[in-house]
């Protein structure tokens, strides 16, 4: 639960009572222990992890070495097993496993999760999406040092009810830092966390002085960064950019998938898209700046 | 991972069917289809696009070589031809069954 708590400590709380009951307890035979539920499943990931979604009970259940975990959606409880003298399973207990779950819980409540870094400017917002490795955390710690606020590094929740515009909401979970995060922001090395061997240094975003986090704003760029030897941005359709999301819907539930790529699409038509190619990630500011200006929706 | 089905003949007389598993989007100019089951997605443009949205289970192919030909003033032999080859595809891919 320390690492639960750690990842969420720059998380707004809120009294009263709770939308969802996630459990995590120590078991010596996870998997054994968490019976798999009744009726056909979809295996949806199995490369490192057991990921079955089972749609008779809107049940999901993820397995690996020395952990499992059941999400059951309908009741929007969590039950997480892991062996607590694994490390390793109990890193994941707290982070891979536990943010699958809450994933779930969110589409199945409207919120939308997209594997984004994202940052504003006056209530503006710049997305930047992509797969990890494509220097989304660097480049939104760059514009936050320049005094744009930040929204997250990794992922943000998406809510789009057209005709509304869309709006993001902040999802600050720890910033993952790789070696060339820390040669760029060298002063966060003293601040991060070192994880487990395999994992990247972390640091939750509330511990960084000069980050200002916003909660919500209204997205008015949508960029793809891509490594490049000089700082180019190049227009992109929507048609393109709905490509590039689409990996981000999860085959559960087939109508909250439907919703999910409704999202994304809703989100590729509102927003203008551009490809980003860029080596110093400090040029990035100035560069996406002029797409804020004339566009409405400052919160 | 389900096995993508086998690819069937289709006549005149078959009856395209979008299959269930199947969600979809429009950005701007194409149509983007997510298979739930296998994971995989496409995009549809044209009149791969007008021909997916006729797969409704009640039109048959010949209504659907008839009505694409009118919209697009195209010959209905190269229609048919299209037609076919995209609903090959798409059975293949495990989008669309014949409701016949």
């Amino acid at each position: 639960m320390e690492g639960v708590a750690s990842r969420f400590s720059a998380f707004e709380t809120a009294e009263g009572t709770p939308d969802a009951i996630v459990e995590i307890l120590a078991d010596s035979e996870p998997a054994a222990s968490l019976a798999r539920p009744a009726g056909r499943s979809r295996r949806l990931f199995e490369e490192e992890h057991e990921l079955d979604y089972y749609p008779d009970s809107g049940t999901l259940r993820l397995v690996d070495i020395g952990i499992a975990a059941l999400c059951d959606t309908p009741s929007a409880s969590v039950r997480i097993l892991v062996k607590d003298d694994d490390a390793r399973a109990v890193h994941l207990a707290s982070h891979l496993f536990f943010s699958l779950c809450l994933a779930e819980l969110l589409r199945s409540r409207g919120r939308y999760p997209v594997h984004a870094a994202c940052v504003s400017l006056d209530g503006r917002a710049v997305l930047f999406a992509g797969p990890s490795g494509a220097g989304k955390s660097t480049l939104s710690l760059a514009c936050a040092r320049s005094g744009w606020s930040f929204l997250g590094d990794d992922v943000v929740l998406v809510i789009a009810d057209e005709p509304r515009e869309p709006i993001v909401r902040a999802f600050p979970d720890e910033i993952d830092l790789t070696q060339e995060s820390l040669r760029f922001f060298p002063d966060l090395g003293s601040l991060s966390l070192a994880g487990p061997a395999w994992e990247k240094r972390h640091v939750p975003p509330n511990h960084i002085a000069w980050l200002r986090l916003a909660s919500e704003a209204r997205p008015a760029a949508l960029v793809f960064p891509e490594r490049g030897p000089v700082a180019r941005l190049s227009p992109l359709s929507s048609d393109a950019a709905l490509i590039e999301l689409v990996p981000n819907v999860v085959r559960t539930d087939t109508r909250v998938a439907q919703r999910h790529l409704d999202t994304l699409g809703a989100l590729a038509r509102a927003v203008p898209a551009f490809r980003l190619e860029i080596d110093d990630p400090f040029a990035a500011p100035g560069l996406l700046a002029p797409l804020l200006e004339g566009r409405a929706g400052a919160r | 991972m389900n096995e993508a089905t086998p690819p069937r003949a289709w006549m005149e007389s078959s009856v395209p069917r979008r299959s269930t598993a199947v969600v979809e989007q429009r950005a701007n100019d194409s149509l983007v289809l997510v298979h739930i089951d296998t994971g995989r997605y496409y995009a549809l443009e044209g009149t791969g696009d007008v021909i997916w949205h006729l797969c409704d289970g009640q039109s048959t192919l010949g209504h659907i070589v008839a009505a694409v030909s009118a919209q697009f003033g195209a010959d209905p032999r190269t229609v048919r031809a299209d037609a076919l080859e995209l609903l090959t595809e798409l059975s293949r891919e495990g989008l669309i069954d014949d409701a016949s």
